[in-house]
């Protein structure tokens, strides 16, 4: 409950704020926004299993999402960050495409 | 070793399969597992018991101080992608409003100079009038300015007008990818058909030509950047307007019989280009901005 009203006041605020990404950030929210989705549906379904732990849930978020803007990061450096980006959103789209469907056979039972 | 009962999935696949399955089975982050089965003390018991025991309050902020960063990320990134198409457009907007103000700036520059050359001439004529040795000075000046283009002049001469052939003939791509050079795969004038007609118009005994609006001087030059025509660095469109002041029937004859005037004719035939030659009882043709020479001095003729 906590969680999806911090999600939607996020969200709200996020509009209203009218922030604007810091420059040397830009490149990399996109892909930081995905692997924060991917944190966020593995603990939804851990909810929905009855195993969420907030530990697990901010460690794996914190280290999903560092692991994911580093490689992209570094794929910019090396000059194949956009294959990269594309490697990291296919791995984590995989990701929650599966944890997706668990949640809706576990919510929809089917 | 013998193939695995029921899987006859070549060897350079199985890899990829592997990884793909390994990632859609174990899409939960295993440590989820982990925690609660450390939560229920290593029992093996029902699994609605919670793991109780890592929800305290820190765990609970932590996890909301979390969510609400995915939502401002969320919505933050939407907007960078939103701004991203103005920004460029902005760019395009400041380099035209740019474009507009070093016009404007040359404009008021030129009228300045031309002011400046007129107090000049008024200053200097003024100077040489007053002697006899002036007057016959400022009589051979005027002579070497008006044939220099120094000066505005008018007197009858014709007008040729060039137009590159309609856009529907030679389809679209003509607007967006540079024409080839020497223009004839698309029918486009190019500086070398201006240049032949003003060459013939000179060798028919012009005495004054202006091309879309600019006096050629000595120094002029009609020549291509891109695709744009420039003549002293001025850019001309199509259609072009060559302005010739001389004997009107010797220019006309002329130019008919020169080379330019047979090519003209035959891209008149073959692509369409528009030419039209019209006389006139009176041109005015503007000054042509001359500048100073640096480096060639009066010398003797030998």
């Amino acid at each position: 409950m906590i969680a999806v009203v911090a999600l939607v006041a996020g969200l709200i605020a996020g509009r209203f704020l009218d922030l604007t990404a810091p420059d040397w950030l830009d490149p990399y929210l996109p892909i930081a926004v995905v692997a924060a989705l991917d944190a966020v549906f593995g603990g939804l379904r851990a909810r929905l299993d009855d195993v969420f732990s907030d530990r697990v849930f901010v460690v794996s978020f914190i280290s999903n999402v560092v692991v994911a803007v580093l490689i992209v990061f570094l794929g910019d450096r090396l000059g194949v960050g956009s294959q990269l980006s594309t490697a990291v959103v296919v791995v984590l789209g995989i990701r929650i495409f599966s944890n997706a469907a668990a949640i809706r056979r576990r919510l929809f039972g089917a | 070793m013998p193939p695995a009962p029921g899987g006859n999935s070549p060897q350079q696949s199985g890899l990829s399969i592997s990884l793909f399955d390994d990632l859609w089975s174990n899409a939960l982050d295993p440590s989820y597992a982990a925690a609660a089965d450390a939560g229920r003390g290593g029992t093996d018991c029902a699994r609605s018991s919670r793991a109780g025991s890592s929800r305290s309050v820190g765990g609970k902020l932590w996890t909301a101080a979390l969510l609400v960063l995915v939502g401002v990320g969320i919505t933050t990134g939407i907007d960078a992608v939103r701004n991203e198409a103005p920004s460029a457009d902005g760019s395009r907007a400041a380099l035209i409003r740019q474009v507009h103000a070093g016009n404007t700036t040359l404009a008021k520059l030129e009228a300045q100079l031309g002011a400046a050359r007129t107090d000049i001439t008024r200053a200097q004529s003024a100077q040489l009038a007053s002697t006899a040795n002036g007057a016959a000075l400022q009589d051979q000046l005027a002579g070497l300015e008006g044939s220099a283009g120094g000066v505005a002049v008018s007197g009858p001469g014709i007008t040729v007008r060039l137009a590159d052939p309609s856009a529907n003939d030679d389809g679209a791509d003509s607007g967006g990818s540079e024409p080839p050079l020497g223009g004839v795969g698309a029918g486009t004038l190019t500086d070398r058909d201006l240049q032949a007609v003003v060459n013939a118009l000179w060798a028919a005994g012009a005495e004054a030509i202006s091309v879309g609006g600019q006096r050629l001087g000595p120094t002029s030059a009609i020549r291509t950047a891109g695709s744009t025509v420039l003549v002293d660095f001025r850019p001309v469109t199509s259609p072009y307007t060559i302005a010739a002041i001389g004997d009107t029937d010797a220019l006309q004859a002329g130019l008919a019989d020169s080379a330019a005037g047979r090519t003209l004719q035959s891209l008149h035939n073959v692509y369409g280009v528009g030419v039209s030659v019209a006389r006139s009882g009176d041109l005015h043709l503007d000054a042509a901005t001359l500048t100073e020479p640096l480096h060639a001095q009066p010398g003797r003729t030998p």
